[in-house]
C-alpha cells in the first residue's frame, strides 16, 4: 500500500496541503525530480529547495520553503488539498470517458485470414474476407454515429487488413465521403505484418487517410523468419524492411518486436540491421510482451512458451530501450494519465469481425465464445457484452494501492478475466516506475529539454 | 493588492507554466493559470499565502479535465502504455491528420 501522505499548512478543512500518492521522487545529478503519474508532469527542484520543501511537509513549518517551488508543485498537481480523494476523482475520469460519445471508434477486421503462420498467434484463423453485405451493415451504423460525434478512428486490423485490401479501400472511402459531409475528423491507422505494404499500397492507404502503421519484427532475418514466418514457411524479413522504405515515406511507422526469452539477446542485432538501412530517427521500435493465451484453445497461442512473466519483461523492457536509444529507434517516455484504456472497456467502441460478427477487445477476434453480437443490429448485444462495460480497476484493492493507477487505469482487461494471466493485465510502470523517472530524467538532463517539453509520445499499436 | 491567483491568462502565466524546471509540463485546464507574478513577489510561505494555494489547487482538482481530450478540444495520442502490456497498447486516443509523432 502507498504510504497516507501527511498534510501540512492550516489545519482548516480546505487549506491544507498534503503530497499526492502519485508522487515518485528520484535524485539526479545534485537536483531531485518529482514526476506525478496522475499529472503526467515532471518538476526539478533543487536540491536546497527540496529540503525546505521536505522540512515543511514534515511539519518544521514553512519559514524556508520557496512559495515559488510550492506554486510549481501545485501546478503539477504533486501537492494537493489536504483531504483531495485522488482515487475517487481518477474514477471519475475512469467512468466519464468510458462513456464518452464524443468520439466513435471502430477496429475492423477485413480479412481473419492471414499470410503469416505466427506461432504465438492469439487468433483461431480461416481465410475470411469482409462480404460487400457486411460493408454495408458496417456503414449504416458508422452513419448514425456521426450524426453526433466529433471524430470517428478506424484500426485496420486482422488476421492480416491487407489481405483484405478491397473491402478497406472501399470502406475507406465512404468513410471519408461521409465524415466530410458530417463536419467529423476522420483518421484510420493500420496493424500490419507488413508484407504487402509495397509502394502501390503505401499510396493507397495514406490516401485514404492512414496516418499511423504498425509492422512486426521479431528479431535479425533468422529469428524474424522463424518466428513469423509466411504461411508456406517461408521467410519474409527483407519484404518487410524493403516495404518499410516506402511506409516510411508517407505514415508515422513503429515497429513492434515481440519479445520472449527467446529472442530478447538477439535485438541488438535488429537494431543495426535498421540503423544501416537508415531508419534512426524516422521510426520507433517498442518491445511487445508476448503471452501464452490458453483461452482459446485453437489459436495457436494455446501452447506458445518461453514468455516472461510481467516483471521479467519490465527488465527487459528496460534493456530493450536503452539499446534502442542507442541506435536511434526510441527516445525515453514516460507513460502519460488516461481514461478508460482501451476498446474493451469503452462503451462507445467496437471491434468488428470479417463476417460482422462484434467483439470488446482484440484479442478475442476469432473466438466464438467472445462473440458479443452481429453489425446487423448493435443493439442487441449478449450478455458478454457486461463484462467489459463492468470491468472496475477501482474495485480492485491492488490497483487501488498501485502507483501506476493513473497510467494505465487497471491495465488490460481481458488479461484480468484470465487467471492464468492475471499479472500481465499490467503495464511495466508498475513494476520499474523509479527506474523509468530515472531513466528519463538522465536523458533529458544530457540532451537538453528541447523537444522533450511537449512530451514526448509513442504511438503503441497492437499486432501479433 | 490584487489576488496573485486569478485566472487571467497573461505572460507572467505563461512564464510559470513554460519553466524549464518543467521536464514534462502539467496539462493545466484551460484558463487556469496562477500567476508568476504573484508567486515571485511573496517574500515567503505564509499561512495566509497557504491558504491562496489551497484555494487555487482547489479549483485545479474541480478543473482537471479528462487525460486525452483537452479543453482545447483537440484530440491527441496518449502513448500510455510504454509497451508494457501487450494487448492494450493501443492507447484509445487519437489525434487528428497529420498529427506528428515522436
Amino acid at each position: 500500500m502507498l504510504p497516507q501522505s501527511p498534510a501540512v499548512g492550516p489545519q482548516t478543512e480546505q487549506q491544507g496541503l498534503q503530497e499526492s500518492r502519485f508522487n515518485v521522487w528520484v535524485e539526479q545529478g545534485g537536483s531531485q525530480y518529482v514526476f506525478n503519474s496522475a499529472s503526467g508532469a515532471l518538476l526539478r527542484v533543487a536540491t536546497e529547495d527540496y529540503q525546505g520543501y521536505r522540512r515543511l511537509m514534515d511539519g518544521a513549518g514553512p519559514a524556508d520553503c520557496s512559495p515559488k517551488v510550492l506554486a510549481r508543485l501545485a501546478a503539477g498537481r504533486m501537492i494537493i488539498p489536504e483531504g483531495t480523494d485522488e482515487l475517487e476523482r481518477l474514477s471519475e475520469i475512469y467512468h466519464e470517458s468510458r462513456h464518452s460519445t464524443s468520439m466513435f471508434a471502430l477496429t475492423i477486421v477485413t480479412s481473419l485470414g492471414c499470410n503469416f503462420a505466427c506461432p504465438y498467434c492469439f487468433e483461431a484463423k480461416h481465410p475470411s474476407i469482409m462480404d460487400d453485405e457486411v460493408q454495408a451493415l458496417v456503414l449504416d451504423v458508422v452513419e448514425r454515429q456521426l450524426e453526433r460525434v466529433d471524430g470517428f478512428h478506424v484500426t485496420w486490423f486482422g488476421g492480416e487488413p491487407l489481405v483484405g485490401k478491397a473491402p478497406l479501400l472501399a470502406l475507406s472511402d465512404r468513410f471519408i465521403e461521409r465524415s466530410d459531409a458530417a463536419g467529423a475528423d476522420y483518421s484510420a491507422d493500420v496493424i500490419t505484418n507488413g508484407y504487402l505494404l509495397d509502394s502501390e499500397m503505401c499510396r493507397d492507404l495514406r490516401e485514404r487517410r492512414v496516418v499511423g502503421v504498425q509492422v512486426g519484427l521479431d528479431g535479425p532475418p533468422d529469428v524474424h523468419d522463424r518466428m513469423r514466418p509466411l504461411a508456406g514457411g517461408r521467410g519474409n524479413f527483407w519484404t518487410i524492411i524493403s516495404n518499410l522504405h516506402h511506409a516510411l515515406d508517407r505514415f508515422s511507422v513503429s515497429v513492434r518486436v515481440n519479445v520472449d526469452s527467446g529472442n530478447v539477446d538477439r535485438v541488438e542485432e535488429l537494431f543495426v540491421i535498421l540503423r544501416d538501412e537508415g531508419f534512426s530517427n524516422r521510426l520507433t521500435v517498442y518491445p511487445g510482451q508476448l503471452v501464452g493465451i490458453t483461452k482459446n484453445l485453437l489459436a495457436p497461442s494455446a501452447t506458445y512458451g518461453g514468455c516472461f512473466t510481467n516483471p521479467e519483461f519490465a527488465k527487459a523492457e528496460r534493456r530493450f530501450l536503452e539499446l534502442a536509444e542507442h541506435y536511434g529507434l526510441a527516445t525515453p517516455s514516460l507513460p502519460s494519465p488516461t481514461g478508460a484504456p482501451c476498446t474493451a472497456v469503452r462503451a462507445n467502441e467496437l471491434v468488428v469481425g470479417s463476417k460482422g460478427e462484434l467483439y470488446k477487445c482484440w484479442n478475442s477476434v476469432g473466438d466464438p465464445l467472445e462473440e458479443i453480437g452481429h453489425i446487423r443490429d448493435v443493439t442487441d448485444t449478449n450478455g458478454r457484452l457486461s463484462k467489459w462495460l463492468m470491468y472496475d480497476p477501482f474495485s480492485n484493492d491492488e490497483c487501488r494501492s498501485c502507483i501506476a493507477l493513473p497510467v494505465c487505469m487497471g491495465g488490460c482487461a481481458q488479461h484480468a478475466f484470465d487467471e492464468d494471466q492475471y499479472e500481465n493485465r499490467c503495464g511495466t510502470f508498475r513494476h520499474t516506475y523509479r527506474e523509468q523517472v530515472q531513466d528519463f530524467v538522465r536523458y533529458a538532463e544530457d540532451r537538453g529539454l528541447e523537444g522533450l517539453v511537449t512530451s514526448p509520445l509513442v504511438r503503441r499499436m497492437e499486432t501479433r | 493588492m490584487d489576488d496573485p491567483y486569478d485566472v487571467d491568462d497573461t505572460t507572467e502565466d505563461q512564464a510559470m507554466i513554460d519553466d524549464d524546471d518543467f521536464l514534462l509540463r502539467p496539462d493545466l485546464p484551460e484558463g487556469f493559470r496562477v500567476q508568476l507574478s504573484g508567486v515571485v513577489s511573496a517574500q515567503g510561505v505564509t499561512s495566509d499565502w497557504l491558504q491562496r494555494l489551497g484555494s487555487v489547487m482547489m479549483q485545479l482538482q474541480r478543473a482537471s479535465s479528462i487525460p486525452g481530450k483537452p479543453a482545447c478540444g483537440k484530440l491527441r495520442r496518449c502513448g500510455s502504455f510504454r509497451g508494457g502490456c501487450p494487448n492494450l497498447s493501443h492507447c484509445g486516443t487519437y489525434a487528428p491528420p497529420g498529427t506528428p509523432t515522436v
